[in-house]
């Protein structure tokens, strides 16, 4: 029984929105969540609701989905109800200065801790100047230096009074003392001294060995004195210093009496300030004037008081719930935080308050989002990522570092605990390479938030759309889409997921559209937006990018791609391709021939052979040997040489949705008979002949379409197509109507016999009980002619034997 | 005199030096007063021949006051090193007077201490001079003269016995006063032929006629140690005297710097 073609509904199917009575978007409520991911949403839940290591998330899907709505949202609300995280600063480190330390404080009291800190400090140099200025600081100060002064004049004079009794002068050198005899006050030169008798030179000599004894010995106690009055004066420093403090940070201590750590702190700033009180003494006293001028004092760098700053790496406002971060450029810097230099004569350097915070840390103690794929290209981030997950710590390195490319030294920041749930957003296969290829991203991301791409369309499903649109008109602030134009961007929907049962997911294409039908119709000046406005905005993305597609059938018009649409060829079909190309997916015609020649039983696939098929194509092509084998001419073997190709074919071809076409090729060159060109072919087939479902169906029959309309519509025309892709057609309302009017046809097809039978017009024929083909059967045909080659085989193989025999018996 | 007048009086001032901190402390009062009145300061450093004269003695021997280390005193190490000596003194002595703005010079003065050092400031207007070389104190730090000392802040005290060396030499001390600049005290030394009174009344025309406020201070008698109860209770950093004044005569010069353990600049009146 001839197959039947399709019906216009078969074709198409409306959305009628009978159960929602709405005039425009306006009476529609809007849309929270995503449409029917409920799957995706309970796995969300569960993996927020986890706390045990290792359940991070992964939201797999394709782009635009909505994947991150949904997480952000998810997240957003879970947060909202959790407890505020600490707040995290940096101080210095006074053991070590290259190791700051992380100071951890209850929610709002980092940056209460900074300003306190910062009052301090302008607290520590009023109070530390006003001491060490004070009366009582340099009357003692002075005390001790008198008396180290007068105990070393004491000294030296002792020694002075012995020499001058004994007629000698204690004198200051350029480096020291010395001792000389004098005569009427004077010193003595040497021809003086040598003119004296030997009996005076003796005494002289004598004493002055005797003084200079003495001198020795008093000499030897003034590093002791000065020792002992440095060691007084830095303990009158320390007491005067601490007690100008105290009160200071004893105040700061009863804020802070519940945080043992920052109580530390304190402690340690107050032994720090006591050790280096000089440094809140003002310039004047660390570069004293000379009588009223202020010489200016070298470039230092930063202040000293810096020291005692709180850098706030992370503050929190006390009712703000966790923290939900989204960080859309996962660098490793940006990730683990970074520590940033100021150029200072010539050189790069730093300190704690040049800490900065990375994503992970915003986002410690709640949830941190991130691109899968952008982590995965910026370098050295993913490593880091699941070094510090694993770690539970966050800790600031460079890249530098953590490749070892430079060894200056450069601050360590003290490591801060890190307790946060890690989100990743990405394709399918991005998530199936890490499951395949990392063993470290399976116990780390054990939860996996697959997002349905399409969904089942039915009423609930309508309606949920209807409202989407209506949601995405309110937060774009658009004209109200009118019931034609909801209707049109459901069926749109349908036709994204290339299929009629169903509808897409992909949340952008349908916001895309929303937003675009909006524009088109302002354009027109209406003030909703109708059906016909939506199939603009369809019309005009189509147009923007079918460049390609027009210039393809622009030369198949003129004759240079050659491509029949009329009469009948033995050998010859027309396939159907589809390319996808920047985003946009078109089908178009291609000549597929086939010649056949007596042979080894091989088909040949010249795509292959030129190497410009793909592994799929030819597993297609080589299923049709099978085919062959099993179907025609059982007790011979099969001894056909065939070659096919697709003409005009000059990139790669891949996939076997053609491989239908290329057997009715090959059954048409075959049985000699010839293959109406006003039809095109697209299925795949098995080796038992039956036809099987294709991809880009719709694409496939409007390619063809499209020329027969160019050329003028005779009403044999026609595609072919896999009864199993029948579900799949949202065609173009053009064809649609074309169907109605009988001037164009879709055929669904279930089997090989079925299809040659349509495009050749000849009966296929059925194996009687005997096994015998209906003579003049398509059938028959082949089989005869695949018997012919096989005999004809086997004579010139006798004759080759006979040749070679006689041959061997000559003598 | 008009104050203009009095203030181009001075264009140089001199100081004595040595390498010990006594004789830096006077070349910082030196180069304050310099700052004050706009003046050249020149630094004399002095190579006292009298203690080289002494040096070939094999029996002396020279202590350290750094490192305690013992040596020969060798004439030749020893004139090599106030050579070093002088080059550290120029060095500070430039480098004061480029941070104040003053032009300076520097010279080496050798010869005997005791017997001709004030022949150093004849041609200075103002000469500087404080206990160095064999005369300097045996304490290692110059005596605080003030408590609390404070940088900016010269004290400078006048000796006053009404002669017309002493009125020249007072007017320049009063020009340090103006605006207030440095703190002046006079300190009134009678002469026989004169009372106190007289001079009080003398000093304090001379001051009204300068428009210059300045302290007056009768020391009281006690000759010497009068006038160094004076310095010391009036905290004075540097005591200005005429070039005419009997404590500078040789013979008793340096006892007198000690028995005051105060510098002295020596005025000497302007040649024109």
């Amino acid at each position: 029984m001839p197959v039947a073609p399709l019906t216009p509904a078969d074709l198409y199917r409306r959305c009628h929105l009978e159960g929602l009575a709405f005039a425009s978007t306006d009476d529609l409520d809007p849309l929270e969540g995503l449409i029917a991911q409920d799957r995706a949403l309970g796995a969300v839940r569960f993996g927020i609701g986890i706390r045990q290591d290792g359940y991070n998330l992964f939201a797999l899907g394709p782009a635009g989905t909505g994947k991150l709505t949904l997480i952000r949202h998810a997240l957003e609300a879970r947060a909202a109800t959790q407890p505020v995280p600490p707040d995290w600063c940096y101080v210095f480190n006074f053991a070590d200065a290259h190791r700051p330390r992380a100071l951890r404080l209850p929610p709002g009291t980092g940056v209460k801790l900074q300003r306190d800190m910062e009052r301090l400090v302008e607290d520590l140099h009023r109070a530390i100047q006003g001491v060490f200025e004070s009366d009582e600081y340099r009357t003692r100060a002075q005390s001790m230096e008198e008396e180290l002064d007068e105990r070393q004049e004491r000294a030296m004079g002792e020694v002075q009074a012995m020499a001058k009794d004994k007629a000698v002068a204690l004198l200051h050198t350029p480096t020291g003392f010395t001792l000389a005899p004098l005569r009427d006050g004077k010193p003595l030169g040497v021809d003086e001294f040598n003119a004296l008798p030997e009996q005076e030179r003796q005494r002289i000599e004598s004493d002055i060995n005797d003084l200079q004894a003495e001198l020795r010995k008093r000499m030897g106690r003034l590093p002791t004195w000065k020792k002992q009055f440095e060691e007084q004066v830095q303990a009158l420093n320390r007491e005067m210093a601490a007690a100008a403090i105290r009160h200071l940070l004893d105040a700061l201590r009863d804020q802070y009496r519940d945080l043992p750590d920052a109580l530390q702190y304190l402690s340690q700033v107050e032994t720090d300030v006591v050790e280096h009180f000089r440094q809140f003494l003002g310039d004047q006293e660390k570069h004293p004037p000379l009588f009223g001028i202020q010489l200016t004092p070298p470039d230092e760098g930063p202040p000293w008081h810096h020291r005692y700053r709180v850098n706030v790496l992370l503050g929190h406002d006390r009712n703000g719930g966790a923290p939900v971060v989204h960080e859309d450029l996962p660098a490793h810097n940006n990730l683990v935080g970074r520590v940033e230099h100021r150029a200072h004569l010539g050189a790069l350097e730093t300190d704690f308050t040049m800490i900065r915070a990375g994503a992970l840390h915003q986002a410690n103690g709640g949830y941190l989002i991130l691109d899968a794929y952008k982590l995965l290209l910026q370098p050295f981030a993913w490593e880091t990522l699941k070094r510090l997950l694993q770690a539970r710590e966050v800790r600031i390195e460079s890249l530098a570092q953590v490749t070892s490319l430079i060894s200056t030294v450069s601050l360590e920041p003290e490591p801060i605990p890190l307790d946060v749930k890690v989100v990743l957003c990405g394709e399918r296969w991005i998530y199936y390479l890490l499951s395949e290829w990392d063993p470290e991203f399976r116990e780390l991301f054990k939860v996996a938030v697959d997002f349905e791409d399409q969904v089942e369309r039915n009423a609930e499903t309508d309606r949920l759309l209807a409202r989407l649109v209506a949601t995405f008109v309110r937060r774009g602030g658009l004209r109200p889409f009118d019931a034609s134009a909801v209707a049109r961007v459901i069926e749109h929907g349908a036709r994204l997921a290339d299929d009629n049962e169903r509808t897409t997911s992909h949340m952008r294409s349908i916001g895309d559209l929303v937003q675009e039908s909006d524009y088109w119709a302002g354009t027109g000046g209406g003030e909703r937006v109708t059906g016909a406005d939506v199939q603009r905005a369809i019309d005009a993305q189509i147009e923007r990018a079918d460049r390609v597609s027009r210039r393809l059938q622009e030369e198949t018009l003129r004759g240079t791609l050659l491509i029949d649409t009329q009469g009948e060829r033995v050998g010859q079909v027309n396939g159907l391709a589809v390319m996808y190309l920047g985003g946009y997916r078109f089908g178009h015609p291609m000549r597929i021939t086939a010649r056949v020649r007596l042979g080894k039983g091989e088909v040949i696939d010249i795509e292959r052979e030129a190497k410009l098929g793909g592994p799929i194509h030819s597993k297609g092509v080589l299923i049709l040997s099978g085919y062959l084998a099993g179907r025609y001419a059982p007790r011979h073997p099969l001894s056909l040489s065939a070659s096919l190709v697709f003409e005009q074919s000059y990139g790669g071809v891949e996939g076997d949705s053609a491989s239908s076409a290329e057997l009715y090729a090959l059954l048409s060159a075959l049985a000699g008979a010839p293959i109406r060109q006003s039809l095109a072919v697209t299925g795949s087939v098995n080796q038992l002949g039956e036809i099987q479902a294709i991809g880009g169906v719709n694409e496939k029959i409007e390619g063809f379409f499209e020329i027969c309309a160019a050329r003028g519509l005779s009403g044999d025309q026609g595609v072919l197509i896999p009864a199993a892709n029948v579900k799949h057609l949202m065609l173009r309302a053009d064809i649609v109507e074309a169907v109605a009017a009988g001037r164009f046809a879709v055929y669904p097809v279930r089997t090989v016999d079925e299809g040659i039978e349509l495009l050749t017009g000849l009966p296929a024929g059925e194996r009687d009980a005997q096994g015998g083909l209906p003579a003049g059967s398509l059938n028959q045909r082949v089989e005869a002619r695949l018997i012919g080659f096989s005999e004809r085989l086997r004579e010139l193989r006798a004759e080759g034997s006979k040749s070679a025999g006689n041959a061997e018996g000559q003598p | 005199m008009s104050n203009a007048e009095a203030r181009t009086g001075t264009r140089r001032i001199a100081v004595a030096l040595d390498a010990s901190a006594h004789g830096l402390r006077v070349m910082d009062l030196a180069a304050g007063v310099a700052a004050l009145l706009e003046a050249e300061l020149e630094g004399v450093f002095v190579e006292d021949t009298e203690l080289i004269r002494s040096a070939g003695l094999p029996f002396l021997r020279e202590l350290r006051l750094a490192t305690l280390d013992e040596s020969a005193l060798d004439a030749e190490r020893l004139q090599r090193e106030l050579r070093a000596a002088a080059r550290r003194v120029r060095e500070h002595l430039e480098q004061s007077a480029r941070a104040l703005g003053l032009a300076s010079s520097f010279r080496v003065w050798r010869g005997d201490l005791g017997a001709e050092i004030l022949a150093a400031s004849v041609d200075a207007e103002l000469f500087a001079l404080g206990r160095i070389g064999r005369f300097a104190p045996l304490r290692s730090r110059p005596k605080r003269v003030r408590i609390p000392y404070r940088p900016g802040h010269l004290a400078v005290g006048f000796l006053f016995d009404g002669g017309d060396a002493s009125v020249q030499a007072l007017i320049t001390a009063a020009d340090l006063a103006r605006d207030r600049r440095a703190a002046v005290s006079v300190i009134l030394e009678p002469t026989p032929a004169a009372d106190i009174d007289a001079l009080w009344a003398q000093a304090t025309e001379i001051l009204r006629t300068v428009r210059t406020r300045a302290l007056l201070i009768d020391p009281g008698s006690g000759g010497t140690a009068a006038l160094a109860r004076a310095v010391i209770s009036a905290g004075i950093d540097l005591l200005v005297v005429d070039c005419e004044n009997p404590m500078l005569a040789t013979p008793t010069l340096w006892e007198h710097l000690e028995a005051i353990d105060c510098p002295v600049l020596i005025h000497r009146p302007a040649r024109r």
